[in-house]
C-alpha cells in the first residue's frame, strides 16, 4: 500500500468503530494495570528518598550502598586529594567505594562472612553473581585477613572503617608498628589517621 | 563545581541532538513533537563520539572540550539565521494533530515528569547502573581522560569495556556535579524515557485516524513497565527509544530516501550501540537493511554508502579505543561457545522464558506489561493476515524474529547462569523488542488504501 504523507490527514472512513471500541477498552484495562504499577513505583522512589536519608532502617542489600553514599563524603571532604585511603569494611556487599573515595588512591579489605555466601549461593539465580563476586573478592585480594590488613596499614595515609569497629584495627596496627589516630565519625564510617611508629 | 551545572549539560545534550537533527532531517527538526525526542537521542550519542574523538586525539574530556563547541555552533547558527531571516527556522506542518494527539503528547510529558521527579528523589548508588557506567564515568571525571591504570586499580566490580555513550556522558554529568554526583545521575535516564513515550505516541498518530491512534497510545503509556520505566538508572528505555527512532526513520525511508534520512537511521543504530553490548544487534538489522536498498536501487548509493560508513566507524570506535586503552571485559563477562547441545538448551530456554515472560498466564506478565504484548501480538497477526498490510508488517516483524534469537544466542554463549540471566533480563529484552511489534502492529490499523 502507499502510506498516507507525512502530516497529511488520514482519508475519512465510515464503519471501523468496533475497531477504536475494542482498543478503547484495552486501554481502560492498561489504566487499571497502570494505576497499582505508578502508585508502587511512587511509594518506591519516596522509599529509595527515605533510604538515602536514614539508611540504617534500609531494608536488604542496598544498605550497605546508602550507608557509603551518605557517610563517606563527609569524611573524606577534609582529606587531600593524594592521600592513600584505605577502607576496611564490615561486609562483603557491593559498594561503589570508589567513586565516592575518587580522586583518592584506594585499597579495600572488606569481612568476608563464608557462611553468608554459602546460605546465598542456595538461593535460585544467585549462584552465578555470587561466583562472579566471589571471583571478584580472590582477584582483586579483598577479603579481610589480619596479614593483610598488617600489610597495607603502613602503606596508607587515612583509614577507613566502614560498619566495622575501629578497635577491631588495633592488633593488625600493633603488629605493623603503626598507630591509628581517630580523626570523624559520620554514621557508620570512621576516619582515623595512619602514623608511623 | 556543583548541581547548578548540570542543567546546563543537560541543556548541551539536548542542543548537540537538535543540531544533528538539523543537519540530517532540516523539516523534523522544525517540529519539536519529532524534534525534542530525536534531540534527546542523538545528543548523548554525538556528546560520546566527540569524547571518543578528543580521548582518542589526547585531548582533555573537559566541560569546556567538550560542551563549547556546541554552544558556539549554535550561536553561529543563531547569528547566521539573524543575518539570512527568521525564515529558516519558520515551522512547517502541522505540530500537534488535534485534541487527541495532545491528549497522547500530555500523558507523555506527564509520565516523564513523573520519571525525572521520582530520579531527583534518589541517588544512584549501587547494581548495574553502577557497575557498568557510573564508575568509568567517575574515572572519566576525576582524571579527564578515559585512565586505564585507574579503571584496571577499582576496587569495586566495573564492567569497564562497556560501551560508553551513558558512562560518558555521566561523566560529564558528575564534572558539574561535583561532590554530589550521585544525585545528578538519574535525570539523564528520565530524559530519555520521555524521548521513549514521544516516540510510541508518534509511531501511533503518524499514520493512524485519532480515534484508533489515541487508544493505542494510551494502552502502550499506560503499561505498567513504560508508565513507570526511566528512574531507575537502567539504561533500557534510551535503548528501546533508538530501536524505535531506528524504525521509524527506516520506514520514512521509503518515503524521502534521502542522504539524511539514511545517516539518520544510522545515528539511530549507533546510539543503540554505543549504549549497550547488545546494541550489536539493531547496528547489523540497520546495515542489511542499508545495504538491500542499495542493492535493490531503492537508495542510491549517495545516500546509502555515508550512512554505511558513519556506522561502522562509531561501531568500531569504541572497541578500537578500548583495546588501545587496554580496558578489558571482566572475564566472567567474556562471551564463550559452551557446546553444541548446551547452546541449543540455552537458547531453547530463551525462547520459552520471553513467551512465559511476554504472555498474561505467566504471573507477572499482565503486572509488568497489562495488555500491551498480547495486544501487539494480535494486531501483528492480524496485520500480516490481511494483504494490504502484509508487506509493511513483514518487516517489522521479521527484525523483531532476528532480535530476540540474536539475544537467544547471545544467552547462548554467556558464561552466567541462563537461569539468573533470563530472569533479570528478559523483562527489559522485551522492551527493547516492543518498538518492531508496535511498528508491525499499527499497520493492521491503518485505512486500506482507496
Amino acid at each position: 500500500m502507499t502510506p498516507p504523507a507525512r502530516g497529511a490527514a488520514p482519508a475519512p472512513r465510515t464503519g471501523g468503530r468496533g475497531v477504536a471500541l475494542v482498543l478503547a477498552l484495552a486501554a481502560a484495562v492498561q489504566l487499571v494495570a497502570a494505576l497499582p504499577a505508578l502508585r508502587a513505583a511512587l511509594l518506591a522512589a519516596r522509599g529509595a528518598h527515605a533510604a538515602a536519608q536514614a539508611p540504617e532502617g534500609a531494608p536488604g542489600p542496598w544498605q550497605p550502598a546508602l550507608l557509603a553514599a551518605r557517610d563517606l563524603p563527609p569524611l573524606l571532604r577534609d582529606v587531600p586529594a593524594d592521600a592513600r585511603v584505605l577502607l576496611v569494611g564490615g561486609s562483603a556487599v557491593p559498594v561503589a567505594w570508589d567513586a565516592h573515595v575518587a580522586p583518592r588512591p584506594l585499597r579495600v579489605l572488606l569481612r568476608v562472612d563464608e557462611g553468608l555466601l554459602a546460605r546465598a549461593a542456595r538461593e535460585p539465580g544467585l549462584q552465578g553473581p555470587l561466583a562472579a563476586w566471589r571471583g571478584h573478592l580472590v582477584r582483586r585480594e579483598l577479603a579481610l585477613t589480619p596479614a593483610r590488613l598488617a600489610r597495607e596499614l603502613p602503606r596508607h595515609d587515612v583509614v577507613l572503617a566502614f560498619q566495622l569497629d575501629p578497635a577491631e584495627l588495633a592488633p593488625a596496627a600493633a603488629q605493623a608498628g603503626v598507630t591509628l589516630h581517630p580523626l570523624a565519625t559520620h554514621g557508620s564510617a570512621t576516619l582515623l589517621a595512619v602514623r608511623g611508629p | 563545581m556543583s548541581l547548578a551545572l548540570v542543567p546546563l549539560v543537560l541543556a548541551t545534550q539536548g542542543l548537540a541532538g537538535w543540531l544533528v537533527l538539523r543537519g540530517l532531517a532540516p523539516d523534523l527538526a522544525r517540529r519539536w513533537t519529532a524534534a525534542v525526542p530525536r534531540a534527546l537521542l542523538l545528543g548523548p550519542a554525538a556528546l560520546a563520539l566527540q569524547m571518543l574523538a578528543l580521548e582518542a586525539a589526547g585531548r582533555p574530556l573537559s566541560l569546556a572540550w567538550v560542551l563549547g563547541p556546541w554552544w558556539a555552533a549554535a550561536g553561529l547558527l543563531a547569528w547566521r539565521a539573524r543575518t539570512r531571516g527568521a525564515q529558516a527556522l519558520a515551522p512547517r506542518g502541522p505540530e500537534v494533530r488535534g485534541p487527541a494527539h495532545l491528549a497522547a503528547l500530555a500523558l507523555a510529558c506527564v509520565l516523564g515528569g513523573l520519571a525525572l521527579g521520582t530520579g531527583l528523589l534518589q541517588p544512584l548508588v549501587a547494581g548495574d547502573p553502577v557497575t557498568n557506567a557510573a564508575l568509568v564515568g567517575r574515572v572519566v571525571a576525576t582524571h579527564g581522560r578515559l585512565d586505564a591504570a585507574a579503571l584496571q586499580a577499582l576496587q569495586a566490580p566495573a564492567f569497564a569495556a562497556y560501551p560508553p555513550l551513558v558512562a560518558f556522558n555521566e561523566a560529564l554529568l558528575f564534572r558539574a556535579a561535583g561532590e554530589s554526583w550521585a544525585r545528578a545521575a538519574l535525570p539523564f535516564f528520565a530524559l530519555a524515557q520521555l524521548a521513549l513515550l514521544l516516540l510510541l505516541v508518534e509511531a501511533c498518530f503518524e499514520r493512524l485516524r485519532p480515534a484508533r491512534a489515541l487508544p493505542l497510545a494510551l494502552a502502550l503509556l499506560l503499561a505498567p513497565t513504560l508508565a513507570t520505566g526511566g528512574a531507575s538508572g537502567y539504561f533500557d528505555e534510551r535503548f528501546a527509544a533508538c530501536v524505535l527512532l531506528l524504525g521509524l526513520t527506516l520506514r520514512e525511508l521509503d518515503e524521502r530516501p534521502d542522504a539524511g534520512r539514511a545517516a539518520l537511521a544510522a545515528a539511530a543504530a549507533l546510539g543503540c550501540a554505543l549504549t549497550k553490548p547488545q546494541g550489536l544487534v539493531p547496528a547489523v538489522l540497520a546495515a542489511l537493511l542499508l545495504a538491500l536498498r542499495l542493492g535493490r536501487g531503492r537508495l542510491p548509493a549517495r545516500a546509502a554508502l555515508p550512512a554505511l560508513a558513519l556506522l561502522a566507524a562509531g561501531v568500531a570506535a569504541w572497541p578500537l579505543l578500548a583495546g588501545a586503552r587496554g580496558v578489558h571485559t571482566p572475564p566472567d563477562l567474556v562471551p564463550h561457545w559452551p557446546g553444541v547441545h548446551e547452546a541449543l538448551a540455552r537458547t531453547g530456554a530463551a525462547l520459552d522464558c520471553a513467551a512465559r515472560v511476554a504472555l498474561p498466564p505467566a504471573p507477572g506478565a499482565f503486572a509488568a506489561w497489562g495488555l500491551a504484548w498480547p495486544l501487539l501480538l494480535a494486531l501483528s497477526a492480524a496485520a500480516l493476515a490481511r494483504r494490504a498490510t502484509r508487506a509493511a508488517a513483514a518487516l517489522p516483524l521479521a527484525c523483531a524474529a532476528l532480535h530476540l534469537l540474536a539475544y537467544a544466542g547471545l544467552a547462548a554463549c554467556t558464561q552466567l547462569d541462563v537461569d539468573w540471566l533470563l530472569a533479570t533480563g528478559l523483562p527489559r529484552w522485551l522492551l527493547h523488542l516492543l518498538p518492531w511489534l508496535l511498528l508491525a502492529g499499527a499497520t493492521a490499523l491503518e485505512d486500506p488504501p482507496e
